[in-house]
């Protein structure tokens, strides 16, 4: 599906995963749509293959709800990995959303919880209408 | 008085000192009686007429050398105690001395207190019952000896070879069997099935080969053990073309031949384990191409293993593209979590109860995976550290 994002709708985005990264400390911040397509990022590095990531991070949530369908439950709310240097958060922003945090020792994976939480609301404000105006 | 029912014999062509000796030790004659002899062959007199309990013989004499005549008395009165002691002491003949049977390797000049001592230890220091087991495997020999923390040599004898296993305040410090030792000699006694067991008690260990924990090295004999077991008749399981073989309900991945019998039992372990650890509902062993290794408690474990394979794969790809390091342990869940923890070349794959934490339980899945990795995990503190709350 295809979005229309206004300079303005962008900026509030960038402000939020802003905040993410300010309130837990965290590496980098991206957002990333149901099909794949990177919407936002925040503290990525430019050598980062986007469009491999946010492939690649949709078909891990694809996964994550076959896993889900077999234990009869609803998609998971929690994906998490943990890697030797870094370990990657995987959130669900609404129904056609991801937003995924890369973090370190340095802060931890409740905090980094803790700061989406704190930013969810505001975010699904922002992303409601588009997707509203689409259907 | 009465007469101490415990004879202690000191053999030394050394006049002065057997009598110095017998002279000081006096001092606890209400608690044992006292023989000299002043060469090998009044020793054997004295061995022939007396029930002697315990031996104290220099090395050099003229007619019969220390180490023969301990040899003599190990072989004539088994239950005699031998504390060897010489002014030319060396490595080899403290270790030709222990081999022997000795039970103490006292280098001269030493403090007679010492030597009372060491004699009221071994003679009276014996509390509790003494009798005849059967049936025992030799691990509960072994777990026996450790958590009483004996210092003693077992000696294990299966018929056609032998073993020496030797305890220092309840650690296995050393172990000898066909000409090796340290944990290889350990680790072959412990894949005898059936034998006898002697204890010298007291017996200090010629050298220190052996530094691990006893718990490791018990777990890891067993499952060497398990390894190279084939029962008796056992025919190996049928392999079929595509490199799979039928193993209970569940199919095992086989990589090479003969690998089978080595995976099997380890896997169902390892199952087995981490299924005890607390907070723990479900577990299951998946190979990298997505086979059931073995499971406990999972339904749909075959479409759920498939599943697990490709997260664990796209995952594996995300964490290189994003550079965080080897991909360690996934978290995933609602209400009920799961931990997915990588470990090449499987996935170990954990349902938690509900309200469990996942930084709290998997220090304890990592422990007991390490049974099965042989690894000794570095990254429990770090799950500790981390996490704060993943709530």
């Amino acid at each position: 599906m295809d979005i229309i994002l206004s300079a303005e709708d962008v900026k509030r985005i960038d402000a939020c995963l802003n905040k993410v990264l300010n309130k837990s400390a965290a590496v980098s911040a991206f957002l990333i749509d149901r099909s794949g397509q990177l919407v936002a990022n925040c503290g990525s590095p430019s050598t980062l293959d986007v469009s491999a990531f946010s492939a690649l991070t949709a078909a891990n949530f694809g996964a994550t709800s076959e896993i889900a369908k077999l234990l009869g439950e609803q998609e998971f709310n929690l994906l998490f990995h943990k890697g030797q240097n870094e370990n990657v958060y995987f959130s669900v922003v609404g129904e056609n959303m991801i937003m995924v945090i890369v973090f370190d020792d340095r802060t931890t994976l409740g905090l980094v919880r803790l700061s989406i939480n704190m930013i969810m609301d505001e975010l699904l404000q922002i992303l409601s209408p588009i997707y509203q105006n689409k259907g | 008085m009465v007469k101490p029912s415990k004879r202690v014999l000191i053999v030394d062509d050394e006049e002065t000192l057997t009598w110095s000796m017998s002279k000081s030790l006096s001092k606890d004659r209400d608690k044992y009686s006292i023989f000299i002899a002043n060469t090998g062959k009044e020793a054997l007199e004295v061995l022939r007429n007396h029930a002697i309990d315990l031996v104290i013989t220099d090395i050099r004499m003229p007619d019969i050398n220390g180490l023969d005549l301990l040899t003599t008395v190990k072989r004539k009165y088994p239950g005699t105690k031998v504390i060897i002691m010489t002014a030319y002491g060396s490595a080899d003949i403290r270790k030709e001395a222990n081999k022997r049977g000795s039970l103490y390797y006292v280098e001269k000049p030493f403090e007679i207190a010492d030597i009372r001592k060491l004699i009221l230890d071994i003679l009276w220091k014996r509390k509790g019952f003494e009798g005849k087991v059967f049936d025992l495997q030799l691990t509960d020999v072994i777990q026996l000896n450790c958590l009483c923390r004996v210092t003693a040599a077992l000696k294990v004898d299966r018929g056609d070879q032998k073993g020496l296993i030797y305890f220092s305040d309840g650690e296995i410090v050393h172990a000898e069997c066909n000409g090796e030792v340290g944990k290889r000699a350990l680790f072959n006694i412990l894949r005898w099935r059936e034998g006898k067991f002697d204890h010298e008690r007291g017996m200090t260990a010629p050298q220190h080969t052996i530094s691990q924990n006893w718990e490791h090295l018990l777990v890891e004999g067993m499952r060497q053990s398990d390894e190279s077991y084939v029962p008796p008749g056992r025919v190996p399981e049928p392999r079929s073309p595509s490199g799979l073989a039928v193993v209970g309900a569940e199919k095992i991945s086989v990589e090479s031949p003969g690998q089978t019998a080595r995976e099997e039992a380890p896997m169902e372990r390892t199952v087995q384990s981490i299924a005890r650890v607390t907070g723990c509902e479900g577990t299951m062993i998946v190979s990298e191409t997505g086979d059931v290794i073995a499971h406990t408690a999972i339904e749909n474990a075959s479409k759920e293993a498939a599943v697990v394979a490709s997260l664990g794969l796209l995952s594996h790809r995300l964490s290189k593209i994003l550079d965080t390091g080897e991909l360690e342990s996934i978290l995933l869940g609602r209400q009920k979590r799961k931990v997915i923890l990588r470990d090449r070349p499987y996935y170990f794959e954990v349902r938690l109860k509900e309200g469990v934490r996942f930084d709290e339980i998997t220090p304890s899945i990592r422990k007991a995976l390490r049974h099965f990795t042989g690894k000794n995990d570095t990254r429990e503190g770090h799950d500790e550290e981390r996490g704060a709350s993943d709530r």
